[in-house]
């Protein structure tokens, strides 16, 4: 059942940020989504990443409406690609884990971007860079070291007892 | 002198009592001057009696301002509370009057514009850096389809895209998919804008190279794409340029509407191409 409890953090996050943020700085764009699965896949590795990844993405494709999967093959890649990254460097290290994250999320756009070309999506690889990737990617540095510990503990798993 | 001598105490005492009644006697009633013993004492411990006022009367300030203290602050808290509800209550004032504005400028196009139309509070914005798109608070049950027109009193806005019973998504004009067919108010030159990414301005490309543009033209809808009526106002060209090697002319056009800041929107129920 812990899983559905992430499903409802996941979904209540994507309702702030579409409902409550956007309203609030008109104009700002802020990829929660991405940012959650980037540092669950850097602090927990691959697997959860990817699990969490793909439950993220598919959320975000629910809402969005179109190329449904897109987010959630994206997303799922992206925890796949954190939790690799994150298990081959010092995560606790708050500049390492800004630069993570920085990178990832320029990896991730450029995929996205390759994903989207190929279906015709009209968009210039420049205009991606300057306008999209540069300041998402600064942005999800920026608030990286802010949400590590909250989302390290999103729950994806039941718990185990042992009793003695 | 024997019996003076032993009744000596009792004659002083009466010859006492005796000045003392007649001095009560003759000081009894008002009088309008003081004799030089009371004016001595009085103007000698005038000062004195006046210190000693002045500072019975500070501890008794200080001992009823204590007193008064916890009234004070009872009353102070009474007053602040007020105040901040009375600044609520004019801060929500301002936002109604606000909401107000906008929904009779809504109003006003709804009636002026001809067009049957639904109105619809924005509910939520996709926050995703690719795509701009808007949820809406009517659907399928309000009479909202797919690929009907949704505007302001400013202007476009985008058209509907997916509907639910309840709620609609719509696509903003600067969604980089987005494309409506437009032309220059003034020199009724014809082409096509859409939407670019990562940005709130809008790129209209124009159908010939010699387009009559120029920056501050109203750029509106020409009615040649089939979810969008003629004469809706799209924005205004702020910059004109040419691209691909100099075989198509643009401009840059920056939307009549605030797409960033929507609360409410006019959904035109007339269906594209009816």
């Amino acid at each position: 059942m812990r899983i559905w409890r992430a499903v409802l953090i996941l979904f209540f996050t994507l309702l702030v940020r579409d409902s409550f943020l956007t309203a609030l700085v008109p104009g700002w764009r802020p990829e929660l989504l991405l940012l959650i699965t980037l540092l669950y896949g850097i602090r927990w590795g691959q697997k959860k990443g990817a699990l969490l990844g793909a439950i993220a993405g598919g959320i975000e494709d629910l809402f969005l409406g179109r190329y449904l999967g897109l987010h959630l093959f994206g997303y799922l890649l992206a925890g796949v690609a954190a939790g690799w990254t994150g298990r081959r460097f010092f995560r606790e290290n708050p500049l390492i884990l800004i630069g993570l994250v920085f990178a990832l999320t320029l990896v991730h756009q450029a995929f996205m971007y390759l994903l989207l070309s190929s279906f015709g999506f009209p968009a210039s690889p420049v205009k991606l860079l300057t306008r999209v990737a540069w300041p998402l990617a600064f942005s999800n540095a920026v608030f990286a070291p802010f949400l590590y510990q909250p989302v390290a503990a999103i729950p994806l798993e039941r718990k185990v007892s042992i009793n003695i | 002198m024997g019996w003076l001598h032993r009744h000596r105490w009792v004659l002083m005492a009466t010859v006492l009592l005796g000045l003392l009644l007649w001095t009560i006697g003759a000081t009894r009633g008002p009088r309008t001057s003081s004799t030089w013993p009371e004016s001595l004492l009085g103007d000698l411990l005038s000062p004195l009696q006046g210190g000693i006022a002045r500072a019975a009367w500070a501890v008794q300030k200080v001992w009823q301002g204590a007193a008064q203290l916890t009234n004070l602050r009872a009353e102070n808290e009474t007053l602040r509370k007020q105040m901040e509800e009375l600044s609520a209550v004019k801060r929500e004032l301002a936002e109604k009057e606000l909401e107000n504005q906008r929904l009779r400028q809504l109003l006003n196009f709804a009636t002026s514009s001809g067009y049957p139309t639904v109105m619809a509070a924005v509910t939520g914005r996709s926050a995703d850096s690719w795509f701009n798109q808007i949820a809406i608070n009517r659907g399928a049950r309000d009479g909202i389809a797919p690929n009907m027109v949704v505007v302001t009193s400013q202007g476009v806005v985008g058209r509907v895209i997916r509907v639910t019973e309840r709620t609609a998504a719509v696509l903003l004009l600067t969604d980089p998919e987005s494309g409506i067919g437009a032309m220059v108010q003034r020199s009724r030159d014809t082409g096509v804008v859409a939407g670019e990414l990562g940005s709130t301005s809008l790129m209209m490309k124009f159908f010939s190279r010699e387009a009559d543009v120029a920056p501050g033209d109203v750029i509106m809808s020409s009615g040649l794409n089939s979810y969008y009526p003629k004469g809706l106002i799209i924005g205004e060209v702020v910059k004109v340029g040419r691209s691909d090697y100099g075989l198509v002319k643009f401009a840059q056009i920056k939307p009549s509407v605030d797409l960033n800041r929507l609360e409410e929107v006019l959904v035109i129920t007339r269906g594209p191409g009816s």
